[in-house]
């Protein structure tokens, strides 16, 4: 399985500190080290950042 | 071998869920899914012991597995099946549409479209079960693949993936535990103009003890998912032959992430002991721990009052989570496949993820097709959009563990 990693310092898209990003690949969630936001790596190349999915709450199954 | 198009997609999924198959009745069902493998292109398919349907692609000793959890069964219901068209274009009706013949269908077709050639060449095995009576608190089918693929008889997975109805665009990672509880009380029959409030009260009592230990538990604890949740499910009161009063009730616990089910029961057998004001050294308690299903009984008491406990259907609450290849995987195809933002969802019941999840350690989620507020109801459909959909997705996501 061929993985691609980055290291690299990015805008966090919620507070636009910055996060730094070790060795993460596309669609890892990290976190924001200044406002705490869960954040999905968007892309490696560029390295772009986004909300990370929101977590719902249901009854069942 | 061509792929399955989005045509025979829908007549797998619709003999299937026109064959009923309640829990414990499920082997037309089984024999069909299995036939319905076969021609799809699957390397192995079969009834196993337990009852399962099971198809394999790839070779059985690829370098990674991964198991395609469905179940095969569904709670009793006729539902007519039938096609209507709505606003959200064809659905789908029928018992199991949406629990969980939908997700196992989509796991039956998304693997086949993968393929055998794909899973060799990527030294990838796809094994996908439509396991039985998992609406019954057994977990009969579930049970037996855990303890097939143990790591001594067949590789532990390297992932697993739960069918069951998430919604297309979202990943299931957390169920809740549960244990249920019967308590059974019995003493003298007696006029109920007399002192004694009546045998009914022990279930009252039982319940209100719980209830004050969930009320304490739950104490800063305000997401449901992190809180103790009884039902009172049943409870029945009558007079028997020998002319004894009893009184039968049945609770069910919701439980949480990391709850000590044997502390929880061994404050409860103290309960119990008081109330029968038993001083003999207390009976051995039977921990639930790796007790698995098997229902176990505690008695307590004697002539004037005896309490029978009978628990069952233990399963700890499970967490997958969030940095694995097979979540990301799911991430990066429904953002391929569709125009919406993923999300993660965690539910309050239980699914064969609890059971599989603590023996297995392997990244873990469930997905399927289909709004899980229609599971068990008589309203249960599926929009055939959505389950194509799903299909295409988990293509997408099993391709990206290569």
């Amino acid at each position: 399985m061929a993985v691609y990693t980055v290291t690299a310092v990015a805008e966090c898209p919620e507070c636009f500190g910055e996060v730094e990003l070790n060795d993460v690949m596309e669609n890892e969630i990290v976190q924001c080290g200044e406002c705490g936001v869960d954040l999905e790596v968007m892309g490696l190349d560029p390295v772009a950042l986004d909300l990370a999915p929101e977590e719902d709450e249901d009854w069942g199954e | 071998m061509a792929e399955p198009s989005r045509d025979e997609a829908e007549r797998v999924l619709t003999r299937l869920v026109e064959i009923p198959s309640f829990s414990g009745d499920e082997l037309k069902a089984s024999s069909y899914l299995v036939e319905a493998m076969g021609g799809l292109g699957y390397d192995r398919y079969e009834v196993d012991a337990a009852g399962n349907a099971v198809g394999e692609i790839g070779e059985t000793d690829a370098g990674q597995t991964v198991v395609l959890l469905g179940h095969i069964d569904t709670v009793f219901g006729d539902i007519p099946v039938r096609v209507e068209e709505g606003r959200d274009g064809p659905a789908l009706y029928g018992r199991g549409s949406v629990d969980a013949k939908g997700p196992l269908a989509t796991f039956a077709v998304a693997a086949a479209r993968v393929g055998s050639e794909w899973a060799k060449r990527n030294s990838t095995r796809l094994v996908v079960v439509g396991a039985v009576e998992e609406e019954a608190a057994t977990s009969k089918g579930a049970r037996f693949i855990r303890d097939r693929f143990d790591g001594t008889q067949e590789p532990t997975p390297d992932f697993c993936i739960i069918g069951e109805p998430s919604g297309a665009t979202r990943i299931t990672l957390f169920y809740m535990g549960r244990i249920l509880l019967e308590m059974k009380a019995d003493q003298p029959m007696m006029h109920s103009a007399g002192p004694n409030p009546g045998v009914g009260t022990n279930a009252v009592d039982l319940w209100n003890w719980i209830g004050g230990y969930a009320d304490s538990f739950n104490r800063d604890r305000n997401r449901m998912f992190d809180q103790l949740r009884p039902s009172l499910r049943d409870l029945r009161t009558w007079t028997d032959e020998a002319m004894r009063d009893l009184v039968w009730t049945k609770i069910g616990v919701r439980l949480p992430l990391g709850f000590d089910v044997d502390a929880f029961l061994g404050e409860m057998w103290d309960w119990a002991r008081e109330r029968v004001q038993e001083q003999a050294s207390p009976p051995e308690p039977p921990y639930v721990r790796g007790a698995d299903a098997s229902p176990q009984k505690l008695h307590f008491g004697d002539e004037e009052l005896r309490l029978e406990f009978r628990f069952h259907g233990y399963e700890p609450a499970w967490r997958s989570g969030r940095n694995s290849a097979l979540v990301r995987g799911f991430l990066a195809a429904i953002r391929e496949q569709t125009s919406e933002r993923p999300r993660f969802v965690s539910k309050s019941g239980t699914s064969d993820m609890n059971v599989v999840g603590p023996a297995w350690q392997c990244p873990i989620a469930a997905y399927g097709p289909g709004d899980s507020s229609l599971d068990h109801t008589p309203n249960e459909h599926l929009h055939l959009d959505e389950y194509w959909q799903a299909v295409l997705i988990l293509e997408s996501a099993l391709r990206r563990l290569a």
